[in-house]
């Protein structure tokens, strides 16, 4: 899993089935203690409605992605926003020093 | 999923049999402000509509398979009517 920002969204008329129950959100990944850009930014799918400019949590697990889309095993889509981290908090020691 | 756009297809004629049905095309990668990323990626089309010049969406990974049960680790998901990219201020993809 990964923290982003949203920066915007994707919209198409042509897609698999899977991809109508959420929407499409461009996120950008961003390192979730420096909050600078880590890669390049995604496509990734969103049901909790989260919102332009807003930090998100993004989860990799394509089975988990299907099972919140109601999709059939046919689900081609692997990302999706796990939460909308509006307000969240990160404990480290020295800072997140290895 | 990332952007790309359609730039070419591949056809084969010793293949295996479930590639009968649908198209492998090139693609490139692009960002949001549509320059190109990373390299050439051959997807399948799972929507059956895109075409040379298509702007499409493309998934990787195990999940690309999932439609279509072939060995394939990419695939088209979708074809992009349109995008609204609006940078966080300071924020913005590394590009390449």
């Amino acid at each position: 899993m990964w923290t982003g920002i949203v920066q915007g969204t994707v919209t198409s008329t042509i897609k698999h089935p899977s991809l109508t129950k959420g929407t499409m959100l461009i996120v950008q990944p961003i390192h979730p203690l420096t909050s600078k850009p880590d890669g390049l930014a995604q496509i990734v799918v969103d049901t909790l409605g989260a919102g332009l400019h807003q930090r998100v949590l993004v989860s990799g697990d394509g089975l988990g992605t299907q099972r919140l889309l109601n999709a059939g095993k046919d689900c081609p889509v692997r990302l999706s926003i796990a939460a909308i981290l509006d307000e969240f908090s990160i404990q480290t020691r020295n800072g997140g020093a290895v | 999923m990332y952007l790309a756009k359609v730039i070419g297809n591949i056809e084969a004629r010793i293949r295996l049999p479930g590639f009968d049905a649908q198209k492998l095309l090139l693609l490139q990668p692009i960002d949001f402000n549509q320059q190109p990323i990373r390299w050439v990626v051959i997807a399948l089309d799972c929507t059956n509509s895109a075409g040379i010049g298509s702007i499409v969406t493309f998934v990787e990974g195990r999940e690309a398979a999932n439609p279509s049960d072939l060995p394939v680790d990419a695939c088209i998901t979708a074809i992009v009517d349109s995008w609204d990219y609006k940078p966080t201020n300071g924020i913005e993809s590394p590009g390449r």
